[in-house]
């Protein structure tokens, strides 16, 4: 049964790219095009840069996480992860008003990516000091051992696989990433992933994209292996902090990143809100720019629950999902295209449904493997328990599953939320003709409309926590559900 | 209980959305609507879209939807594809370039202008004047602050030290000023001439855009000193913001002319009413709103007579600026290998 | 569900006459709600000329005639959505069987008010209406070729 569910999961997640080589065939001239070449060193410079940086960071800053109390900690973590949960368009806006002169190319993308992962890198590593270093630290204080020895032979030896997964994860966002290359790039830094959007639709070589999509997804499937391979020892004692992993340095420098990110962003948006010049024109923009969020929110709402409820079905009969983690960073590209041939007319119904399969298509998976695999994991005693009493699907879904995910089904929500009201790539790459406050939003950004920018940026983000605070009231009953 | 009150706010949250996507039924016979196709910095709130919607629907009681166009490759492309089930009327923001390259996707309606001659501009490129109308046209050139330290007065200037890593250039590929500035640079030089500059001007330039509504922000937010745009840009700033520091710098080579074109798709659904809008945009008052709004010149003459458009001074053109569409790819394609093979000096 | 919309004929086939009465009801409110809306909501809506024409009506209890004025008046626009809507709906829950019992109490208020506001020929045709509604409501319609069958089996209770 299960081998029947991965077989057709896996052939309805490949769909975009079976159906965009059904319609077009492979070329496989598209794989020794010089430009493809260009693109690929490209995304590695970026990619390589940026992975390095954030983990070099990440283990600097790290040390600075000891100094402070568990709740203080909850709210820096609360505070770092915001950066890789808002869309790529709103770090990119943070970096224009951080940076006066914005260096365009290689390195306008590199600082992009660092301000989005740094934060989650610095945790990513202090949780796995966490559980791997446990006493380490300070029995190498204890017998002498000097700190760059430790660091030598003790600290990267063991924390070599952690850091090895959290360079992949990193490198494998950056090189499925379109939207930082596209609007920090200034038409050089273009990596693979706007290379396939420039062959698609500029181009118009769609075998030849066909060919350049199975090598991304070869790609993607190879890198997925090693992500998530962290080891961790099997006796976890308890942690003595130690010199050698604490710094009140760090944690300043981490802080002030912290403030980089939030202050100076918050500040223009506080200007931007007082001085804008709120228009007849500007404002309907603006309502337009909602009411399509929310007719596609709604849509999304229904969507991720049925999926939600398919992945737990699946997950129920036995289908384990670490080997679809290859379509979590699926490229939008692809899905858009797919899309585009896919809906031929243009008209409000194609236009919505267009939009609502690129926007499920990109981000459902992500949220699955963020929020409910690791619960569904966790529960597969019980599902074995159910399915030796015979109890029907149903039941177990309506008593055990969905009082264990009502949490993160409503974050998912929020972050949904947030996604439809900030992100425009979903719609971008569609070709749909489908107004929300994303593609308002982008519109102002790249023609450096910044205040309105920062206006529309501004309602995305008042939208998104009205909803979020909605979901979690409807949703979640009371403390006992948290998990 | 609650599955009935659940089910109501089913039934009237998909009412809600029907009726706020709903296109207006007119119960009259002349009830008509066109989709037309235009790019962002015309059906913009700063463009001239929404003000020529309003005067259209007013003179015909006809209803326009306007569709952001993107890019008209893809867009033709699709079309293509679609082919009888294609969906659009008019079709604006063609470039003469767009035309050579592109118009041969799909069929077309013949057009005819209700422009006298004498009304209007006269200039070299006019191509396929049987089933496009231009609507407004005008010079291409580098535009900088009055008082920038460095005045070019020629392309080779721009590869002057002073200019480096200052210059906003637009992507040929998806902007047509980008387009038009390629082959300003392969027309007026021999070819390998033209690859040699082109090397040497890719390590100068601050970024290729997309589009010119992105490159022109740069300039207006001091990211560039000097930007590709058009001879009358610096209008807008003189009459929107009173600014009168911005020009545009005349290049000893002569010009290219930017002219914009509009037209209209076999499978259009509302064709006559799609006809008159295009040969709406050619009427005096439609005219005037595409001047003060896109910042263009008018092709019918009197339009710009006593307004700011008439001091425009009568930039030089170089000569033959018809091309081919396949030197217009091979273009394309060097320049984009140029491009990539660029050392990376950023 | 799917398949104790089918088991329902086996167990309350006796409710199989009044299911089919049932579905066409439905079929003819969506019918006459699809046609409002066009011509209503869509279109240029007639409702406000309807709402005088019934104030000139005699028989109209003074209550009613005081809401239809004072309240419903000025706010036509709303007043003719919310019918529509109520149409769609009556039709939509007849024709699937869901909600029916509910419903059919909303159907009965619904015919009420037109009852009151129509003109003396049209009065037997939303008395016979009310009728229909109440009886379906009565015997429980949804419960033959119905999803209500699925909840009823569950649940019991006085709403399916």
């Amino acid at each position: 049964m299960s081998q029947i569910l991965a077989s057709v999961f896996f052939l309805f997640l490949s769909s975009p790219i079976l159906y965009i080589i059904y319609k077009f065939g492979l070329d496989a001239a598209g794989l020794f095009n010089p430009g493809l070449f260009w693109a690929l060193k490209n995304s590695l410079i970026q990619g390589l840069i940026s992975s390095a940086l954030c983990i070099l960071g990440g283990v600097l800053f790290s040390r600075g996480l000891q100094k402070i109390s568990d709740s203080m900690r909850a709210r820096l973590r609360f505070l770092a992860l915001i950066p890789m949960l808002l869309p790529s368009l709103f770090s990119v806006l943070v970096a224009m008003n951080v940076l006066w002169i914005f260096p365009y190319g290689h390195w306008g993308v590199i600082f992009v990516y660092v301000l989005i992962y740094l934060g989650y890198a610095t945790f990513f590593i202090y949780d796995c000091q966490q559980k791997q270093l446990n006493q380490l630290g300070f029995l190498a204080e204890v017998y002498g051992l000097n700190r760059w020895s430790f660091f030598r032979r003790v600290y990267f030896k063991l924390m070599q696989m952690d850091l090895f997964s959290l360079f992949i994860f990193i490198f494998t966002c950056t090189l499925a990433s379109l939207t930082v290359p596209m609007m920090a790039g200034g038409g050089r830094g273009t990596n693979f992933e706007v290379y396939l959007y420039e062959k698609i639709y500029l181009d118009a070589q769609w075998s030849s994209a066909a060919v350049l999509l199975l090598f991304q997804l070869l790609a993607m499937l190879i890198l997925s292996r090693f992500v998530g391979r962290a080891h961790f020892s099997e006796k976890q004692l308890a942690y003595i902090p130690s010199r050698y992993l604490s710094s009140k340095t760090s944690l300043y420098f981490f802080v002030a990143y912290l403030l980089v990110y939030f202050i100076p962003i918050s500040i223009q948006m506080l200007r931007s809100i007082v001085e804008a010049d709120l228009n007849q024109i500007f404002v309907t923009e603006i309502l337009n720019g909602l009411r399509g969020s929310l007719q596609v929110y709604l849509g999304l709402i229904i969507l991720f629950f049925l999926f939600v409820f398919k992945m737990s079905f699946y997950y129920f009969y036995g289908l384990r999902m670490s080997y679809f983690r290859v379509f979590q960073n699926m490229s939008a590209v692809v899905v858009g295209f797919a899309s585009l041939i896919f809906w031929p007319k243009t008209g409000f119904a194609f236009s919505y449904f267009s939009v609502l399969f690129c926007a499920s298509f990109i981000y459902f998976l992500g949220l699955y493997f963020t929020y409910f695999d690791p619960i569904f994991r966790k529960m597969q005693d019980s599902f074995l328990t159910a399915q030796i009493y015979h109890i029907p699907f149903r039941t177990v879904f309506k008593k055990i599953i969905w009082p264990q995910i009502k949490k993160p089904f409503s974050i998912s929500l929020g972050l949904l939320a947030l996604i439809v009201s900030m992100d425009f790539v979903f719609v971008f790459v569609s070709g749909a003709t489908y107004t929300t406050l994303g593609t308002v939003f982008e519109s102002y950004l790249s023609s450096y409309r910044m205040s309105m920018a920062l206006v529309v940026a501004a309602v995305g983000i008042v939208f998104s926590l009205l909803v979020y605070l909605l979901m979690r009231f409807v949703y979640v009953d009371d403390k006992k559900s948290e998990l | 209980m609650r599955h009935f009150i659940g089910f109501s706010i089913l039934i009237f949250a998909v009412l809600f959305v029907t009726y706020f996507n709903r296109e207006d039924l007119n119960t009259t016979k002349e009830a008509l609507s066109i989709k037309v196709y235009a790019d962002s910095s015309f059906i913009g709130s700063w463009g001239p879209g929404p003000h020529l919607k309003e005067l259209f629907e007013k003179q015909t009681n006809a209803k326009i939807v306007f569709i952001d166009m993107k890019e008209s490759n893809s867009l033709l492309q699709k079309m293509a594809i679609d082919g009888k089930s294609a969906v659009g009327d008019v079709i604006i923001s063609l470039d003469q370039f767009d035309i050579v390259r592109l118009s041969e996707l799909i069929q077309w309606r013949p057009l005819v202008s209700k422009l006298d001659s004498d009304a209007s501009q006269s200039y070299e490129v006019n191509p396929r004047s049987d089933v496009f109308l231009p609507y407004d046209w005008a010079p291409i050139s580098i535009n900088g602050q009055k008082n920038n330290r460095f005045i070019p007065k020629s392309l080779d200037d721009l590869l002057n030290e002073e200019m480096k890593g200052q210059l906003a250039l637009l992507d040929p590929r998806t902007s047509s000023p980008g387009l038009q500035f390629l082959v300003w640079v392969m027309k007026t030089k021999s070819e390998p001439e033209a690859i040699e500059y082109l090397k040497k001007l890719n390590r100068q330039v601050h970024s290729y855009s997309p589009s010119w509504s992105v490159g022109y922000g740069l300039f207006k937010n001091n990211q560039a000193d000097y930007v590709l745009s058009y001879a009358t840009s610096p209008f807008y700033h003189l009459v929107e913001e009173k600014d009168d520091s911005y020009k545009s710098y005349e290049f000893s080579e002569g010009h290219p002319i930017q002219v914009e074109f509009a037209g209209v798709p076999d499978t259009c659904e509302n064709c006559d009413l799609a006809i008159q809008f295009v040969q709406f945009l050619q009427s005096p008052e439609a005219q005037k709103i595409i001047m003060t709004r896109n910042y263009m010149l008018p092709v019918y003459k009197s339009a710009q007579e006593t307004t700011v458009f008439d001091t425009l001074k009568i930039y030089k053109t170089y000569k033959n600026q018809k091309v081919t569409k396949d030197e217009l790819q091979r273009w394309l394609n060097l320049w984009s290998e140029i491009r990539q093979n660029e050392p990376d000096s950023r | 569900m799917f398949q104790s919309y089918f088991e329902s004929l086996k167990y309350v086939g006796h409710l199989l006459p009044v299911s089919f009465l049932r579905i066409f009801i439905g079929y003819f409110y969506l019918k006459q709600a699809f046609f409002d809306w066009k011509l209503h909501i869509i279109g240029n809506s007639v409702v406000s000329d309807i709402l005088v024409e019934a104030l000139n009506k005699a028989q109209m209890p003074y209550w009613y005639r005081l809401f239809l004025s004072e309240q419903l008046m000025p706010h036509w626009g709303i007043y003719s959505f919310i019918l529509v809507g109520v149409q769609f709906i009556i039709g939509l829950s007849y024709i699937i069987g869901y909600v029916v019992r509910p419903t059919s109490a909303l159907a009965f208020l619904f015919c009420f008010n037109y009852l009151l506001i129509s003109s003396q020929g049209s009065e037997f045709f939303f008395r016979l209406l009310m009728a229909c509604h109440l009886f379906m409501a009565w015997v429980g319609a949804g419960r033959c070729l119905g999803i209500d069958y699925y909840f009823y089996k569950r649940y019991r209770g006085v709403w399916w």
